[in-house]
């Protein structure tokens, strides 16, 4: 499925410079899902970079300049937890939003993570939650 | 005292009395002895005098007889000198008889040898007479007159001194006799004194042994009493009920836990027949089972705890125990009676049940949180993806979209339909292929599959099934694959096997994997309530209650392990029957 086809159209968030978008690194072991969150963040006006486990996670996030991390709680190997621990180790200050299917996480994952939320909320509650973590947004208006 | 000691004392005491009188009797013999040859002495002298006398008296007969011839003339006057013819005889006899006293037969001699003088002047003067001669001349005659005189004086002398004697011999008999009776006195005075002296010792001395033996015997009888109570006693406080009957199975008695498990007074119950007392049924069938004294006598030896039993209790309420008999026997090892213990275990299978229940929400929870994976996952999906749709309205994507929402939604509609699946429960053993309860717990089980990266092997023999619940059967593989998962390290190995063949009346899987393996003190502990070696995480329940719905099923389980370092597994193997336990025995019954 090719979704880097899927042009920005109709939306009050795609009309940004690309090269001003925030940066979200999307991790997620669930590959569907993790290309449709990428595409919506997208449409949303982020640029996104996605990872399928931990330690690529980690690959990318010294190699890109992250603004944020979007991280999947149960993944095979390293879990949201131990990434966010890593990636704490890296940067203390970019912020990280952990996302499980479930509705309550250990306490010590849900104190390294910014934000935790549950999976299946609404995308538009997603996308506030993110741009709320976000220092500024540059040109934005609203 | 020991009857040993006993017999001793009393030959003694018969001993020394016996002795005594022995000695007594010998001291009197000799007396005896001394006194009768004392006195025959006196009657020896006796009989010297007598004899003396008559022969003195028959030489006066003879000088009479004499003088009376010399006067007359006659022949019949010298009828006496002829019977003194003898004399010489009676003399030798006489000196036999004073043998022992030389002076007195020397004075026999010499008046034999004066008599013998005398015979001869006797015969001169007869012939004198006869020959007409001078037979009265004067100082013939005082020759005649002076011998006679002289044996008459010999005579007097050995009289006189036999007479002497006889008093010294007759006085040392009185004074033997004297003796006799003082000695005699005295022995008895002793041997009374030692008797008495003796007895006494000897009978305060079997006093004395007697008093302690008895002692000793009522002090046995005192404990073995103390014993029987504190046994009594024991009996009675034990929290266990107990209830003891003779050989023919009729109670002789029963403690109050006992009273208070039955609703039996020990009074009332006593002589009746144990199955009228104890009756019990099976818990989950209801059909009577076999008296534990009828097991016990049948068995003839201790008989453990039966099936799960419900005792009915003489107000026909119910309880369920859990029961041990075992015989009473004497010494030579013949069944004397029975002894049945049981405890009230309704309390501890309702916590069991509740226990149960616990792991059945337990894995409720474990299910939810796979369901709420599974289900959020592909909802997430959906959620962005109907965004997406409705952001970019109009595009040609929108197609692409929907057509990937629906196939999440598929998803979400498989996994709800296989939990559905997972809580259908029959209430009849049903066939249960063994492949579809494992793969439906893998599927249960897929998203810590995936967290692990666990190698799952599975193999199963075509059509492996067996009589079963598959609800119970899926609990029993959700809970060992999940714990192998939780045992292996990330990409660990998990194989699965299930092998029967096709004559088998058993089927056996195993599940291995390649984990930490079990410390060798937990595996005694391993299926019971409550132990985990996963702390918080762990219910405690999920070996016990797989345990349970096993031998439920009839089979068993065990688990094999090794935890060195580097090559450590641990293989849990599970054995069921094909046919589902009360089905066989309905089969046999039918059968039958």
């Amino acid at each position: 499925m090719a979704f880097e086809s899927i042009p920005i159209a109709g939306s009050d968030l795609h009309m940004r410079d690309p090269q001003q978008r925030k940066t979200i690194l999307c991790v997620d072991d669930e590959p569907i899902g993790l290309m449709v969150r990428a595409k919506l963040l997208e449409m949303s006006g982020f640029s996104v970079i996605t990872g399928v486990d931990g330690p690529t996670a980690l690959e990318l996030f010294r190699a890109n300049d992250v603004d944020i991390v979007l991280l999947d709680y149960l993944m095979p190997r390293m879990h949201g937890g131990e990434v966010a621990r890593e990636l704490r180790a890296i940067d203390p200050k970019t912020p990280i939003i952990i996302l499980s299917a479930y509705l309550s996480l250990p306490e010590d994952v849900m104190r390294l993570a910014d934000l935790c939320l549950v999976k299946g909320m609404p995308p538009k509650e997603l996308v506030e939650a993110i741009r709320s973590l976000l220092p500024y947004e540059d040109g934005e208006t609203g | 005292m020991t009857p040993e000691r006993f017999s001793k004392l009393l030959l003694m005491s018969l001993a020394v009395p016996t002795l005594l009188v022995f000695v007594m009797a010998s001291v009197v013999a000799f007396e005896v002895g001394q006194l009768r040859d004392a006195l025959g002495w006196v009657d020896h002298t006796d009989t010297v005098i007598a004899e003396t006398r008559a022969e003195l008296r028959r030489i006066v007969d003879a000088e009479t007889g004499l003088r009376g011839f010399l006067v007359t003339g006659r022949e019949e006057f010298l009828e006496s000198q002829r019977e003194s013819s003898g004399t010489a005889a009676r003399f030798a006899k006489l000196e036999a008889m004073v043998a022992d006293n030389p002076p007195q037969r020397q004075r026999l001699d010499e008046i034999r040898g004066k008599f013998e003088n005398w015979i001869g002047y006797s015969k001169q003067m007869v012939q004198l007479r006869e020959g007409a001669g001078n037979y009265s001349d004067f100082e013939l005659n005082m020759t005649g007159k002076r011998m006679m005189d002289e044996i008459r004086a010999g005579f007097a002398t050995v009289i006189d001194v036999e007479q002497a004697l006889r008093d010294t011999r007759l006085e040392r008999a009185t004074h033997i006799d004297k003796d006799f009776k003082i000695s005699l006195a005295g022995l008895s005075l002793l041997l009374a004194t030692t008797l008495v002296l003796f007895s006494r010792y000897q009978l305060r001395n079997l006093a004395l042994q007697y008093g302690s033996a008895l002692k000793t015997a009522e002090e046995k009888a005192a404990e073995e009493r103390e014993r029987k109570q504190w046994f009594l006693t024991l009996l009675r406080s034990v929290g266990d009920a107990v209830i003891a009957t003779n050989a023919n199975g009729r109670i002789t008695f029963m403690n109050p836990a006992a009273e208070a498990a039955t609703g039996w007074s020990e009074a009332a119950a006593k002589q009746q027949r144990l199955e009228s007392v104890f009756r019990t049924v099976k818990a989950d069938t209801r059909e009577r089972l076999e008296n534990p004294v009828d097991r016990v006598r049948r068995l003839n030896a201790v008989a453990g705890p039966l099936d799960h039993r419900l005792l009915i209790r003489r107000d026909e309420s119910e309880i369920h125990v859990d029961d041990c008999g075992a015989p009473i026997r004497d010494d030579d090892g013949k069944i004397i009676g029975f002894i049945l213990i049981f405890r009230d275990v309704t309390r501890q299978y309702e916590l069991e049940r509740t226990l149960r229940t616990s792991e059945k929400l337990a894995l409720a929870g474990r299910i939810t949180a796979s369901v709420a994976h599974e289900i959020h996952n592909p909802l997430d999906t959906v959620g962005n993806l109907l965004h997406m749709i409705l952001i970019d309205g109009g595009s040609e994507h929108i197609a692409e979209y929907a057509e990937l929402a629906t196939q999440q939604l598929q998803r979400v509609h498989q996994v709800t339909l296989s939990m559905l699946n997972l809580y259908r429960e029959s209430h009849a053993p049903v066939t249960v292929k063994l492949a579809e309860v494992v793969n439906s717990a893998l599927a249960l089980l897929e998203m810590q599959v995936r967290s692990k990266e666990a190698q799952v092997t599975c193999r199963f023999t075509e059509g492996s099934s067996v009589e079963g619940f598959p609800g119970e059967l899926r609990q029993v593989f959700t809970n060992l694959i999940h714990n192998a998962l939780d045992a292996i390290p990330q990409g660990g190995t998990i194989a699965i096997d299930c092998m029967s063949g096709g004559t088998q009346k058993q089927v056996n899987i195993t599940i291995t994997d390649n984990g930490c393996g079990i410390a060798e003190q937990d595996i005694p502990r391993l299926f019971q309530p409550l132990f985990t070696t996963k702390g918080e995480s762990g219910t405690g329940l999920g070996l016990w209650v797989s345990k349970g719905i096993v031998e439920k099923h009839g089979g068993t389980i065990d688990v094999e392990t090794k935890n060195t370092p580097g090559e450590s597994w641990t293989r849990f193997h599970v054995v069921l029957p094909r046919q589902f336990p009360s089905l066989v025995s309905t089969a046999q019954a039918l059968a039958n």
